[in-house]
């Protein structure tokens, strides 16, 4: 449909096809000489070199340190005594608050490049063709899984908000849509892989095990899958050239070192500068707290709130959707054309879901937990609307006028 | 007349009986009466495997007997 | 080298195929029933037969009398007042200690729908399960401190007495003095940060408040613990209003929302239990059924009425402030 109101043609596709015959994915390339080992990864362009083409090295690189420091954090960890246990590593371990300060604030950082990596994608457009579907795919799920495993770390401290969180995901599998189309069986099935009797130690071993061994083995896991789709496919901005590869080693093993070392200096830097302050233990009593989960969290609470049609209505399925249509973008986006402007309402929704993202992060972050009236929830999703929608389209046919002076 | 049955049948009444027979015995151990069979349990939990690896045998018949 | 499996004729390796592949399925089927390992034995299994009787306690040990709560008691023009907070009937199950002075809450005739008084003080007996100290015009309330929306404890859902408007409150639209449904109550609320549930404790075990400018999200009242006191003045936790909700971590699925008979009976699953007293019972312990002070230990619940065969627990009150500072 949208090819007829822009006037392509389907052989103007910039796209190469969906590759979706499995079995090509294991056969091995061909352009090696016979008995020959293939060392290294595969060799890129310069193109390749552009910092815009490394996000995802850095998420990886955060992944891989978040893993080691997390190893060194296991040491120390105690799911009986989980919050002394975290104020003894700050206060006994050597080194023990930089790491436990870096292994936040990596994840902090982390969850940052994933959302970077992803609308990096969203705006190129390189969620299609050969097997980058399937990436894009792998990749909504890396997302989630980033997002839980950061939020089960975040409770592992045993605070006052994070217990709060627990709770509220408990009682709303429970009680929200999900708690009420599926059986309660199988809800009670899952509380129970989540928290097991509900002690504290059951309830800590439990969350331990899903944040270092359960989600992080399937976040490696999917991870390698990726990155072996990404050797398969290769760049989606460039097309091979012969004699302007540029080979695997060193320059690009090089590249990918010092990025990494960049990473990891900032956030180590930041964690010597700012160190972490823990929060209020479960169990306190304090007049006057508020429950200001942290960033990542805050964008959904708040969707929740303002959502405009009560949690089980608005909020939860608003969630899944959106989660649906991050999964589906590779086969929703029916444009022919790879650029951002040539793709509008995606590259418009794009920007609507980063600003929107954004509004509901400060919001929640300034005003958590506080139920807002529908017409004042549907005032800003309406001009949210109207000033990503309005200015890619403007945009387009104002390029699309040049194109036709120049021509 | 006494028909020899080919491999292929005889891995699909394998596969049928560890479908028909052995998962319900499984899932009756864990069910039925919860925590009172759990080493009746993991005993047809091998089962299931030698089955399994009978019918992996059966299908490497001919590339073993090429090899070794 | 060519693969031998190459030579096999291409339909049987494809009747080869498919046999694996039943075997891996049915492999996986019958594995599937591991599922019950993720279900510890004593999950859904009750830590304590029935709601306990408990001794409340100070964070020293020592029994808490009437009038110790009551030198914490709010009044209409209370600014701050301490957070007392007691687990009950389980651990991590915190249940709030309120003393307002200046009312007797008092058993409704009917259940209030309109306005923050709907309950006028002084003609009807006081509500079953509070203390009302009529010497000084003070009633003790235990409300359960599980927000009966997604179940935040405190200090996120928290007490704000009359003087007391919490920002996020103002930001909904109340305002200390304000007419109508924006006026903050006498008494104030409890009022939950989390997403805005609110409770008004005068109303005793019928606490729902959404007669303000914004609507409370929960659906139900915040549980009222039953309270007695004995000759000595202590204070006992003894069962839970059956005309009241559950609390909220209780709630069984589906159709948990249950009011009435299905309250007492409530499992007390999930949890650890409170730690047993060393002391002993009391001979009687008095405390007001609806209708009058009593002394005939209580049977209302048909739970824990007052024998020697009865198990004595005992809970710790702590606060944010002053002598019973401490965390629950």
């Amino acid at each position: 449909m949208e090819g007829i109101i822009l006037g392509d043609k389907m052989d103007k596709t910039e796209y190469e096809h969906n590759e979706y015959d499995l079995t090509k994915l294991i056969k091995e390339e061909k352009d090696l000489p016979a008995g020959s080992y293939k060392i290294g990864f595969k060799s890129v362009t310069s193109r390749g070199y552009k910092i815009d083409e490394w996000t995802g090295a850095w998420v990886a690189t955060a992944l891989i340190y978040q893993i080691v420091s997390g190893i060194v954090l296991f040491y120390y960890y105690s799911q009986v005594n989980p919050y002394a246990s975290t104020q003894y590593m700050i206060n006994n371990v050597p080194f023990g608050h930089i790491i436990l300060t870096s292994h936040l604030y990596m994840a902090y950082a982390m969850i940052a490049l994933v959302y970077f990596h992803m609308m990096r994608q969203w705006f190129v457009g390189s969620y299609k063709g050969k097997w980058r579907w399937l990436q894009w795919i792998l990749g909504v799920v890396l997302f989630l899984l980033t997002i839980l495993t950061a939020i089960l770390g975040y409770m592992l401290a045993n605070t006052a908000i994070a217990m709060a969180a627990l709770h509220i995901g408990i009682l709303f599998m429970q009680r929200s849509v999900l708690g009420r189309i599926l059986p309660g069986a199988l809800i009670n099935w899952i509380e129970a892989i989540l928290v097991g009797n509900y002690t504290t130690t059951a309830t800590f071993s439990h969350l331990l095990a899903f944040h270092v061994a359960v989600f992080t083995v399937l976040m490696l896991g999917i991870f390698a899958v990726h990155f072996i789709l990404f050797e398969r496919s290769g760049l989606a901005s460039e097309k091979a050239e012969k004699g302007k590869m540029i080979p695997w080693f060193p320059t690009n093993l090089l590249y990918a070192t010092f990025s990494a070392i960049i990473l990891v200096g900032v956030i180590i830097i930041f964690s010597a500068v700012f160190p972490q302050k823990l929060l209020l233990a479960y169990g306190s009593l304090e007049y006057g707290t508020f429950p200001v989960p942290d960033w990542y969290i805050t964008p959904i609470y708040k969707l929740m709130d303002v959502a405009g049609y009560g949690l089980g209505t608005g909020g939860v399925p608003l969630v899944i959707a959106i989660v649906i249509f991050l999964f589906l973008i590779p086969f929703i986006d029916k444009y022919h054309k790879k650029g951002a402007l040539e793709r509008p309402w995606i590259t418009a929704f794009g920007i609507y879901f980063i600003m929107g993202l954004s509004v509901m992060t400060v919001w929640g972050y300034s005003q958590p937990g506080l139920s807002q009236t529908r017409l004042l929830t549907e005032y800003m999703w309406w001009a949210m609307t109207l000033v990503t929608f309005l200015p890619i389209y403007a945009m387009r046919f104002a390029k699309k006028d040049g194109e036709e002076i120049g021509n | 007349m006494v028909k020899k049955l080919e491999t292929k049948n005889i891995i699909y009444i394998i596969g049928a009986i560890q479908l028909a027979v052995v998962d319900p015995v499984m899932w009756y151990f864990t069910q039925v009466n919860p925590y009172k069979y759990e080493n009746a349990w993991a005993i047809t939990l091998v089962i299931n495997l030698f089955l399994f690896a009978a019918i992996v045998f059966l299908i490497m018949q001919k590339t073993i007997k090429e090899r070794v | 080298m060519e693969e031998s499996k190459e030579n096999i004729p291409e339909p049987e390796r494809r009747a080869f195929l498919k046999g694996a592949g039943l075997s891996v399925a049915a492999l996986m089927i019958g594995g599937l029933s591991i599922e019950r390992f993720a279900v510890p034995k004593d999950r859904s299994v009750p830590v304590m037969d029935n709601f306990p009787l408990a001794i409340l306690e100070d964070p020293s040990g020592s029994p808490i009398t009437v009038s110790d709560v009551e030198k914490y008691a709010a009044t209409t023009t209370t600014k701050t007042t301490p957070i007392l907070v007691f687990n009950y009937p389980l651990q991590d199950e915190p249940t709030f200690l309120l003393a307002l002075k200046g009312i007797k809450i008092t058993t409704p005739k009917t259940t209030p729908s309109s306005g923050f008084n709907a309950v006028s003080p002084g003609t009807n007996a006081p509500m079953d399960g509070i203390i009302y100290d009529s010497a000084h015009n003070t009633s003790i309330i235990a409300l359960s401190g599980i927000c009966q929306h997604l179940g935040c404890v405190p200090p996120f859902l928290d007490y704000h007495p009359g003087q007391n408007v919490p920002f996020e409150s103002e930001l909904v639209g109340y305002k200390l003095n304000g007419t109508g449904a924006s006026k903050w109550p006498d008494y104030g609320l409890v009022y939950c940060k989390c997403h805005g549930s609110q409770f008004n404790p005068v109303w005793g075990g019928r606490n729902l408040y959404n007669n303000g400018p914004a609507a409370s999200p929960a659906n139900h009242s915040l549980p009222q613990i039953m309270l007695a006191t004995d000759s000595n003045g202590y204070i006992y936790a003894y069962g839970i209003n059956s005309s009241n909700a559950v609390i909220r971590t209780h709630l069984k699925y589906p159709g948990g929302e249950t009011y009435g008979p299905g309250v007492k009976s409530e499992d007390l699953t999930g949890g650890t239990s409170i730690v047993k007293s060393s002391r002993t019972v009391p001979s009687s312990i008095n405390y007001y059924n609806g209708t009058s002070l009593t002394s005939s230990g209580p049977t209302t619940l048909g739970v824990n009425q007052i024998s020697s065969s009865v198990v004595l627990y005992k809970t710790t009150v702590v606060s944010n402030s002053g002598a019973w500072k401490g965390s629950f």
